[in-house]
């Protein structure tokens, strides 16, 4: 995946250089004027080209197939999804428009994230996360770039195909293309996609045409999200989603997850940290938070 | 003599049929001028209204000429490559498509492409397809014009000639 992106979309000095080195790499960073590098089992490379900023233009234009317009709403947000649910992290010039940001132009900074898909990553947790065979609504809690997303894309997949958890109609609300990678990551075969749209307006969406038994989404956390949420779990739909940070106790304090929390909608709180290497299960805590896995437990091991 | 009659008669209808003959073939860049400005128009809804990528749009418009079919092609295969880049290339590759157009149209749809291909929000897309269609619509009047005076002429002549062939014959 990310070979051929460079091949394709990257200037030709640019893709040789990093030739097939970066072939597994977690993201590749590109800063005007300064060493590209890139991040591989963590640890950070360095190839001796500098990139431009016209080069970063081009890049970025090339990566958006010409049609920088459509990932406009995405850009203001500080990124874009192209195939394959490779994100685009951008800096650069921002554009207001009185309080809101309209755009980013002249950009300095790309970060390209790729995603991994690990079959299986799941399986060390069912025992937590489940009740006679069912799964319960859980949330991820991870720093960037430990496989919550990995994880939660696994989850999914092993409810929708019916191994180990009960078999049940999954929906995935999409809104960074990430989960689903324009579909190119396996989700199961009981599995619908709402790809690009907002995960409030999402959620009740799916819940009105798709009945779900379980919706997943990916970083949850405005307020606005709240109510679609406690819709969909008041309809008896399980809910499986993800959140930015670093402990249980992190995320309390924010009011979203205060409220979340109190309003007993999440059964199991799952975190992840790097103790073990990438994918740790450092902790699985109940809604209430009583402890129910005490030790840390890497979850590569699981992955095919 | 009804037999001369019956032969004036073939040679002043032919005569006619060959100068609508001759006047059409003058409506072929007429045509390839309108179909242009609408596949822009398509192309431009391709994009604004159903968040369509570039090369998408283009094959989107496709039915309204190759010309637009080409340039989605070249955009496929080349990514890296700009929207002017690609205008350069199709006419390059493929002249007959640009074959009814004149080189300050290509120059014209050239720049479309590339404006669009940069377009950072949908207002700049409409406002690059409002500068093409401009122009594009002066060349369709201008077209239109000396279509319409060029067929009269040729099909007076034709006429004529027939006319008088048929007085010279019979």
């Amino acid at each position: 995946m990310l070979k051929t992106i460079v091949e394709k979309y990257m200037p030709q000095g640019l893709a040789q250089s990093l030739g097939s080195r970066c072939e597994n790499a977690e993201e590749i960073r590109l800063r005007m004027d300064k060493k590209v590098t890139f991040y591989l089992n963590g640890k950070e490379h360095e190839i001796e080209y500098i990139t431009s900023h016209k080069e970063l233009e081009q890049i970025v234009f090339a990566l958006a197939e010409h049609s920088v317009h459509s990932f406009q709403e995405d850009i203001a947000q500080g990124f874009f999804t192209v195939g394959g649910g490779v994100r685009v992290g951008v800096a650069g010039k921002v554009v207001r428009d009185g309080d809101r940001i309209r755009a980013i132009r002249a950009f300095t900074s790309l970060n390209l994230r790729m995603p991994r898909e690990a079959k299986g990553i799941s399986r060390k947790l069912y025992p937590y996360l489940s009740s006679k065979g069912e799964i319960l609504s859980t949330l991820i809690i991870s720093p960037p770039q430990l496989g919550k997303t990995t994880l939660l894309r696994d989850i999914v997949r092993s409810v929708s195909d019916g191994e180990l958890f009960t078999a049940k109609k999954c929906t995935v609300v999409d809104e960074r293309c990430e989960i689903a990678g324009g579909m190119s990551f396996d989700l199961g075969k009981r599995t619908d996609v709402l790809s690009g749209c907002p995960k409030s307006a999402g959620l009740s969406m799916a819940l009105r045409s798709l009945s779900p038994e379980v919706l997943a989404t990916d970083e949850i956390g405005c307020l606005g999200e709240l109510e679609a949420i406690n819709e969909a779990v008041n309809s008896g739909v399980t809910l499986v989603c993800t959140a930015h940070g670093a402990s249980r106790e992190e995320i309390c304090e924010r009011l979203f997850f205060k409220k979340l929390l109190e309003q007993n909608v999440i059964k199991r709180v799952v975190v992840l940290s790097a103790k073990l290497g990438r994918s740790t299960a450092e902790m699985v805590t109940d809604g209430n938070g009583t402890l129910i896995l005490k030790h840390p437990i890497s979850l590569k091991e699981s992955a095919s | 003599m009804i037999f001369k009659l019956f032969f004036l008669g073939v040679i002043v209808v032919g005569s006619a049929c060959l100068g609508n003959v001759l006047a059409s073939s003058l409506e072929e860049r007429l045509t390839a001028l309108k179909s242009l400005a609408n596949g822009v128009a398509s192309l431009k809804n391709a994009l604004i209204y159903q968040g369509m990528s570039l090369a998408e749009g283009l094959a989107f418009a496709s039915r309204d000429g190759e010309i637009f079919d080409t340039c989605a092609k070249l955009i496929f295969s080349n990514p890296r490559a700009s929207g002017g880049e690609i205008a350069q290339r199709a006419y390059k590759e493929n002249k007959e498509v640009f074959a009814n157009l004149t080189e300050d149209e290509r120059i014209f749809f050239g720049e479309l492409l590339e404006r669009l291909s940069r377009a950072a929000v949908p207002e700049q897309i409409g406002e690059a397809v409002a500068i093409f269609s401009r122009e594009i619509v002066s060349s369709i009047n201008k077209a239109s014009e000396e279509q319409h005076k060029r067929s009269r002429v040729i099909r007076s002549m034709c006429l004529l000639g027939g006319l008088a062939f048929a007085i010279i014959i019979v």
